[in-house]
């Protein structure tokens, strides 16, 4: 669905690791917690992975298949037995409401676990 | 390492996605969640009053405060979770009206989650009033440069005029005159970009609640061009389909030219995320 060239609004790509980046980071309602994060820091992070994604993305297209080169985001098969999450590249499908852009909403990363879908308290 | 969900032994720490109103949030957790971030097992709730705050249980040995620092400056560690940070909190914001929480707000103790919410209640519940049914969009300016300047002179008569000049000039002349329209050409290349981005911001600005124009770090090359300008607008669900209108049209309008505006979301609302009262990213320590 990348690159889908048309004239007028480009809806159908999908955000880059960058556009994602860009807000989850630095944005957000500040709250200070016990543990000190310093935003100097969160700042020099978000141009650090920029650097590292944008050579990336040089290489290959952006967003979804950076997913490839990262063994800890290789989403797992929805259920699988517990093994072999090394499957195909895989975004979690986007919400199901109506007109809605696909955001890739990396369920992300159970290293060892499945189980993106268990329910609270369990 | 996953850390046992809840786990109040003093081994863990609170991580705190972001903040809505118990009764829109709390339904949420009976349903099917994503993972939290760090994986394996989902969020859990934190409440106070009329408040409910998304946490999950991470361990103190990655997310202590002199650990936490030296895994974060590891871009795959951090790029993992913020994410997942990222996932959770598209999850939520796509059912509730959740204030997005920066990346990196953590707790000691659960009590101290639901503390912070008392504390803040008045704040907070205005806050979330305000993103109730809306959702954030990004749009992204881009400029094709080649294009654009091929098409500036026929937009601006007086460089249409100099060009026609130079054509006509004696060699020695034309040198001088062609330097002359080049120099008018990026200029106006650059007025002419300037322009856009301003209307871009003005005119989907008046089809939305709110707009804010983002840093565009340095020139960040993509595949429709140079990023102009980066936009993010907060959006009601209703007046979507007129949002989007309006950004088609201002696409169409100014694609000869060499622009294209780039569509993302719904994001949660990132970058509305600050109240009046907040501490602005800038002030804080």
């Amino acid at each position: 669905m990348a690159n889908e060239q048309q004239p007028g609004l480009v809806t159908s790509r999908p955000p880059g690791l960058v556009d994602l980046l860009d807000r989850i980071l630095d944005k957000g309602l500040v709250i200070v917690g016990d543990i000190k994060v310093s935003l100097a820091n969160v700042e020099l992070l978000t141009l650090q992975i920029r650097l590292l994604i944008c050579s990336i993305e040089k290489a290959e297209e952006i967003g979804i298949n950076w997913w490839r080169f990262d063994p800890n985001l290789t989403v797992p098969a929805p259920v699988t037995d517990g093994q072999n999450d090394k499957a195909q590249e895989r975004l979690p499908a986007p919400e199901p409401e109506q007109d809605r852009l696909d955001v890739p909403m990396p369920a992300a990363a159970g290293e060892e676990k499945t189980g993106a879908t268990r329910r609270a308290g369990s | 390492m996953t850390p046992a969900p809840g786990g109040p032994d003093g081994a863990h720490a609170y991580y705190v996605y972001g903040i809505g109103a118990h009764a829109e949030l709390a339904p949420l957790f009976e349903g099917t969640l994503p993972e939290s971030i760090e994986g394996g097992v989902p969020p859990e709730m934190a409440a106070a009053g009329d408040l409910a705050a998304v946490v999950s249980a991470v361990p103190l040995a990655d997310y202590g405060e002199d650990v936490l620092e030296v895994r974060l400056a590891d871009p795959d560690w951090t790029a993992a979770r913020a994410l997942r940070h990222q996932s959770v909190l598209a999850h939520f914001a796509a059912r509730a009206a959740v204030i997005p929480l920066r990346f990196g707000t953590i707790y000691q103790e659960r009590r101290r989650v639901e503390e912070m919410l008392s504390e803040r209640q008045t704040e907070l519940c205005a806050l979330v009033a305000r993103l109730q049914g809306r959702e954030e969009w990004g749009v992204d300016v881009y400029c094709d440069r080649a294009t654009l300047m091929e098409n500036i002179a026929a937009l601006n008569p007086r460089l249409r005029a100099a060009s026609e000049q130079a054509a006509a000039a004696s060699p020695g002349q034309a040198y001088l005159l062609r330097k002359k329209v080049d120099g008018l050409r990026a200029a106006e290349a650059g007025a002419e970009t300037r322009r856009v981005a301003a209307e871009v911001e003005r005119a989907l600005g008046a089809a939305s609640d709110a707009a804010v124009r983002l840093r565009v770090l340095r020139e960040e090359p993509g595949e429709y061009g140079e990023v102009v300008a980066k936009l993010a607008f907060l959006v009601e669900r209703a007046r979507f389909d007129r949002f989007r209108a309006a950004a088609e049209g201002l696409a169409r309008e100014h694609a000869a030219s060499g622009f294209t505006l780039g569509l993302t979301g719904p994001w949660p609302a990132y970058n509305f995320a600050a109240g009046e009262n907040t501490e602005a990213p800038e002030e804080t320590p």
